[in-house]
């Protein structure tokens, strides 16, 4: 319930709280007890003067009372009254305020005592006042009249005996004396007195006394008179004294009993208000005595509970900071705060141990790592120096092979353009298939090594698409002279004539895909459609499709992983490394795209390729053309031109038969064209009245052709000397087709496929250190017309051009021994001669062979083995034709 | 405490009242002289005037159905009935009082003499108040014993001489002492040890009580006097101003040094103070030593050596009443003596003058006890049907001859009268 401090120290003040309370709830009843008894000492004090007066009043009252029964004072009567009716009034008071517990029936017997003492002082007034009136009125008069008597019958016998009369006399007197004495003092021995003066006084009456029956009455009412005033006298005088006496007495003592209540109320009042007194300092002590031992227990309790462990764990944990080791933790087993605290201390501890262990081991594992690290660098370096031996392996095997190939197919080459039988031509053709074949393969096999090992990199530049598809039809022309199928390339007119991109990459996919379809088609169609999609992103879209043979569901799904080809007789039955299609579809992911193909077995595959890329402007790779003659087409039901958007071209051509050819009509007006599509070829006699009909009507003819040009078309060629459109052709080309038909430029260069050489002026130094490759490269030049000068390395080149640096053009081999293409040309560069056309010749394709080129001072480059073609496309751009 | 407003209630030996009031009773009797009579009754109507001893309602209502006639009771204390009746005979028709009254009534002619002749059972009355003597070796007991004042001699005073007429017709009568609490004093023997002079001993200092009226109290102290051998009496019935002087010279020096507590004025108040431990030793009457013995409270009635004193009831007939009246107060006379009334108060520890009629309306047991001094043969029921004796109970004192045997004073009004009041005053006062 208490464990945690919190409620300990809850409770503490709660226990401190109570103790003040209870201090507080102490000393108000002390100081109201106090209070209490002060009063009602004081109100007994009241009660102890009230019994006082009462005590007082009554002895007032027997003071009155006993003047009263001497003189018959009226004024002790009143005041007798008002003392009485004072002392009631004070014992009601009492009665009411006295809230002492008095004797039962005490009050009202002292009550009872003072009505009768009232009562009975009436009855005493009663009896006096009688007394005073037999003893002033009754007695006088009878006396007086007795006296009267003798006086008379003295006077009437004169002379006779004074005795009697003297007798009568002295007795009447006598008793008069008597009741005098009776009435000053009561006492029975008057009143025989009296009886006896009054029997003398009636015995000495002489027998001659005139008035004795009178006299002897008057006696005897005297007699009666007397007896009553005794009476009365006994009657008021026992009431005084022995009843009202007594009262008075039983009053005071009954009052002394009230009083001795009183006081020993008042004692025991005192008594008790100095017990509660004492009680109460005693339970203040006592309190306080408790407060202060609760409290030392409370400091005791903190200090030791509390702030001893605190302050020791302050101490482990200051310890623990310093890193100090310590022996056991105080309070760990209270369940408190501080036993969580002294857990905490524990937990630090602990993890102190453990950190000092973790450093230990960190160090042990540090160096640990240390080691690994540095095997890891041993091995690292030891892979990269493996891998840089495997590139280097590699890279000097393509170069050691590719240099001797060149050497062949540049031979080959310049071979096949001597004088040779048919049966030669033929098999240096093949030959120089051959050649390119084993090219490629080594081609694949180092792009897939570089793709595997990261290396492979893509640039973002700006090409023209009409470029590229010419390279690809150039390249594929070659390959597809020993088959009979149809190629194709078509674009759409959405396709911009700029993009950026990675051109070389690009032309590698197209070519792998181009290479792949070619070889597995033996008839029919390879068709390249080129689009171009804008969106948030602008892709370039390929789709080559053949009908070659096909792949099975399986074969599609494996088709693109390495050194996967269809299956395995496809390699016995068509070559290669299977690692084209690999290549194709890392090139597609680096260049933020993707590959994908669906193929029916027996029908042929598509494969479709998404490029990113970017349109640089909005001008298309073809063009619109403004055409304002009108256009015939003659063609079958599903003409080729159909396909190749001719509302593009804004040509909207007038579809026509062969029956309508003789009958054609043309408004001179208007230049008018007649396109020919190729499947009506067959069906047009060379000379028939059409085609002479036609050639009359100054029609401009187009022909279509979806292959290669063959000698029937020549012929018609010449014959009506007509413009030909043939497949594969590139958007420029189609684009000059239509604008020659349109007869506003009559360019020779419809078909760029047509070699055509050209001869060029100029002094160039091959820098080359195989020698078959310098016979290539310098028969090469010198077919084109320039005269060449040898340097075996790079040194060599540079010893060359210091010495005469009048060079049109420098072919520099990057790879050679004493001294290579780049550190050559920097040489050169550095030397001062900026304008010399250093041009670099390598067997590397990859991208870092061109960028080494352009940062070492190269104007451009060439891959090799050296194509003519290429090489003269490279003469164009810096050589002056001859 | 003043009775006079009090009716005839329910029998109550508690409320044998004392004396108060009498100069108001001589007032209140000459108004009631004054009133008028009234003559057109059925019944003829007897006025008794007396205390509350024989003034009980279960008396007047078997007298009434015994005698036909209609009684009307009024009770006072003892001073306040004498006062009254020797002052307004007419107030009453009979006077129910004791025997030391009688001097005063005779004296004021307010009684006449009863004659002998029309009581019917005269002659069973014993020889205590004819010879003064129960037996033959009894004390006749100093004071005013009723033998001296009951024939009615020639010359009309009252004297020894019998005749055929009597100032009163002797009934109830009784002896009296002090009680004693034996909690505190030990038990002393009857006639022994006892002694009136325990009401002077120092060791009950502040612990006595009197009752508050010299002509009882005064007998009661100059007995204890006399026992202690402080002073002698020449007759302790008619003390001497000399010898009153001496008696009180000796009470208010004892009562200066606080030796009595109080001087009671009625029963209740007598039975209070010994209640209330007031008093340990006091003058009393023998109903309130019952009352006390009924709470518990261990009182023995004391049987004194020296001897009791001694009180007579004395009923009289007043000097005014005549005709039908006297004829009827003279059937109530005979009435008390015809057996029932005697057995009733027996009861009650009192006695009558002719016993052996009563005895017929007692029990054996009852005679016994109550009569013959003899235990209880079982527990005895008193007048209020409780019971007031314990199978065994012996009366303390003996049988009604040795009781009265031993008389030492009788209740006397002495010619020193007037003086003893004075002293008395001085002595309660001191």
């Amino acid at each position: 319930m208490f464990h945690s401090l919190k409620s300990q120290i809850i409770f503490i003040l709660a226990a401190l709280i109570s103790i003040l309370v209870i201090q507080a709830i102490f000393s108000r009843a002390t100081q109201t007890t106090l209070i209490q008894s002060q009063e009602t000492l004081n109100h007994s004090y009241d009660n102890a003067g009230l019994v006082y007066e009462l005590e007082r009043d009554v002895i007032d009252l027997q003071r009155n009372l006993l003047i009263y029964k001497e003189t018959a004072s009226t004024t002790s009567i009143s005041r007798f009254y008002e003392l009485m009716t004072q002392v009631k009034k004070k014992l009601s008071l009492f009665e009411k305020n006295a809230n002492i517990i008095v004797e039962t029936g005490l009050l009202d017997r002292m009550r009872g005592h003072l009505n009768d003492y009232k009562e009975n002082f009436s009855s005493v007034i009663d009896g006096r006042s009688e007394r005073e009136h037999i003893f002033n009125e009754k007695l006088r008069l009878k006396f007086n009249r007795i006296n009267q008597l003798i006086t008379e019958y003295e006077q009437k016998k004169i002379g006779i005996s004074k005795t009697p009369v003297l007798a009568m006399k002295y007795h009447l007197a006598t008793a008069d004396k008597y009741i005098n004495k009776y009435v000053i003092s009561p006492d029975s021995e008057h009143i025989t007195q009296i009886n006896q003066q009054l029997a003398n006084t009636k015995s000495v009456i002489p027998i001659d006394f005139t008035e004795s029956q009178q006299a002897n009455t008057l006696i005897k009412e005297l007699k009666k008179d007397i007896f009553r005033l005794s009476q009365i006298t006994r009657g008021y005088v026992f009431l005084v004294n022995v009843v009202m006496a007594g009262s008075a007495n039983e009053f005071l003592y009954l009052t002394k009993k009230l009083r001795k209540t009183v006081l020993n109320e008042q004692l025991s009042l005192i008594e008790r208000a100095r017990l509660s007194a004492e009680k109460a300092q005693l339970k203040t002590r006592i309190v306080a005595l408790t407060s202060i031992i609760i409290t030392l227990l409370i400091a005791i309790f903190i200090f030791g509970r509390m702030i001893k462990p605190i302050r020791s764990i302050t101490d482990v944990f200051t310890k623990l900071v310093n890193g100090d080791d310590i022996i056991g933790i105080p309070g760990i087993n209270r369940k408190d705060e501080i036993g969580n605290l002294a857990k905490a201390a524990n937990v630090f501890h602990d993890k102190n141990m453990q950190t000092a262990e973790l450093l230990l081991s960190e160090q042990k594992m540090n160096s640990m790592q240390k080691a690994l690290n540095n095997e890891l660098e041993v091995a690292k370096q030891k892979a990269e120096s493996a891998a840089e031996s495997k590139s280097m392996f590699l890279a000097n095997m393509s170069h050691e092979i590719r240099t001797p190939m060149n050497g062949i197919i540049g031979l080959i080459e310049l071979t096949r353009n001597t004088e040779l039988t048919e049966q030669q031509t033929q098999h240096l053709k093949m030959a120089a298939y051959s050649g390119r074949v084993m090219m490629n393969v080594i081609n694949d096999i180092l792009d897939f090594s570089k793709i595997e090992a990261g290396k492979m990199e893509v640039e973002f530049v700006e090409f023209n698409i009409n470029e590229l598809i010419e390279n690809i039809i150039s390249v594929v022309s070659s390959l597809l002279e020993e088959k009979e199928i149809k190629f194709r390339v078509k674009t759409s007119p959405s396709l911009p004539k700029f993009l950026f991109g990675d051109p070389l990459r690009i032309s590698q996919i197209l070519l792998n895909l181009c290479n792949n379809a070619i070889k597995f088609t033996h008839q029919g169609l390879v068709e390249v459609f080129i689009d171009f999609k804008s969106a948030a992103q602008d892709y370039l879209l390929i789709e080559i499709s053949d009908t070659g043979i096909g792949m099975s569901q399986a074969q599609v799904e494996t088709i693109f992983n390495s050194f996967t080809q269809a299956d395995g007789s496809t390699s016995r039955k068509y070559g290669g490394t299977g690692l084209g299609l690999t290549i194709v579809k890392e090139l597609s992911l680096l260049m933020g795209g993707d590959v994908s193909v669906s193929s029916t077995e027996g029908q042929g595959s598509r494969f479709n390729v998404t490029l990113q890329t970017k349109m640089t402007n909005t001008t298309k790779a073809i063009k619109v053309l403004d055409y304002k003659g009108e256009v015939f087409y003659l063609a079958d039901i599903t003409p080729y031109l159909s396909d190749l958007n001719l509302e593009s071209l804004n040509i909207y051509p007038i579809m026509i038969t062969q029956e309508d050819l003789c009958a054609l009509k043309v408004n001179s007006q208007v230049p008018s064209t007649l396109l020919i599509d190729e499947s009506q070829l067959n069906y047009l006699d060379i000379n028939s009245d059409a085609l002479i009909h036609i050639k009359d009507l100054t029609i401009q003819i187009g022909l279509i052709i979806d292959g290669k040009l063959d000698s029937s078309v020549s012929i018609l060629q010449d014959k009506i000397q007509a413009k030909i459109l043939s497949q594969p052709h590139t958007p420029s080309q189609y684009h000059e087709f239509f604008v020659s038909l349109s007869g506003q430029d009559t360019a020779s260069e419809i078909n760029s496929l047509e070699h055509q050489k050209h001869l060029f002026k100029g002094h160039i130094l091959i820098v080359e250190d195989n020698e078959i490759n310098q016979i290539v490269a310098e028969t090469m030049a010198a077919q084109l017309g320039l005269s060449c000068d040898i340097a075996e390395n790079g040194q060599d080149a540079v010893d060359k051009i210091m010495q005469n640096p009048d060079y049109d053009l420098i072919l520099m081999d990057v790879q050679m021994p004493i001294m290579g293409g780049y550190e050559a040309t920097k040489i050169i560069r550095a030397a001062g001669f900026n304008d010399l056309v250093i041009c670099g010749l390598s067997a590397n394709a990859m991208k870092d062979d061109f960028d080494l080129a352009k940062e070492s001072g190269m104007n451009d480059y060439l891959t090799k083995p050296i194509e003519p073609a290429s090489l003269q496309k490279m003469f164009e751009k810096y050589l002056i034709r001859a | 405490m003043p009775d006079n407003k009090d009716n005839i209630g329910p029998i109550d030996p508690q409320k044998r009242d004392t004396f108060t009031a009498i100069a108001k009773t001589a007032l209140s009797g000459c108004i009631a002289a004054k009133a008028p009579f009234v003559f057109a009754r059925t019944k003829t109507k007897i006025r008794v005037l007396g205390t509350h001893v024989t003034l009980q309602e279960e008396l007047r209502q078997k007298a009434m159905a015994d005698l036909g006639i209609e009684l009307e009771f009024e009770p006072k204390g003892s001073a306040a009935v004498l006062q009254k009746a020797s002052m307004s005979p007419g107030s009453f028709d009979l006077y129910e009082q004791w025997s030391n009254s009688i001097n005063v009534l005779w004296r004021s002619g307010s009684i006449q003499a009863i004659e002998k002749k029309r009581i019917k059972h005269w002659g069973e009355i014993n020889n205590l108040t004819k010879t003064g003597r129960l037996t033959d070796t009894a004390k006749l007991g100093a004071g005013d014993a009723p033998y001296k004042i009951l024939h009615v001699q020639d010359d009309d005073e009252l004297g020894l001489n019998h005749t055929d007429r009597v100032s009163f017709l002797p009934y109830v009568h009784n002896v009296d002492s002090f009680g004693y609490n034996t909690d505190i004093i030990p038990q002393g023997k009857p006639y022994e040890t006892e002694s009136w002079g325990w009401l002077l001993d120092e060791r009950y200092a502040g612990k006595v009580g009197i009752v508050n009226a010299p002509t009882i109290g005064l007998f009661d102290l100059a007995l204890a006097a006399q026992a202690r051998g402080l002073m002698t009496f020449a007759d302790i019935g008619a003390m001497t101003k000399h010898e009153l002087d001496t008696l009180f010279d000796i009470l208010i020096g004892m009562k200066k040094r606080g030796h009595f507590s109080g001087f009671w004025t009625s029963v209740p108040e007598s039975v209070d103070f010994m209640a209330n431990k007031r008093v340990v030793i006091e003058s009393m009457f023998s109903p309130a030593v019952s009352a006390l013995n009924g709470k518990n409270i261990p009182v023995t009635y004391a049987a004194p050596k020296e001897g009791y004193r001694g009180w007579h009831g004395v009923m009289c007939l007043s000097s005014a009443t005549q005709g039908r009246q006297k004829d009827a107060a003279y059937e109530y006379m005979n009435w008390w003596l015809s057996g029932w009334p005697g057995a009733f108060i027996a009861r009650q520890g009192y006695y009558i003058s002719n016993p052996q009629r009563s005895k017929l309306e007692l029990t054996q047991a009852e005679w016994d006890y109550w009569y013959g001094g003899k235990a209880a043969a079982h527990a005895l029921k008193g007048t209020d049907g409780r019971v007031s004796v314990n199978a065994g109970d012996i009366r303390r004192g003996g049988s009604y001859e040795k009781r009265f045997s031993n008389v030492a004073v009788w209740n006397t009004v002495m010619p020193t009268y007037e003086y003893s009041l004075q002293k008395w005053y001085e002595f309660i006062s001191a």
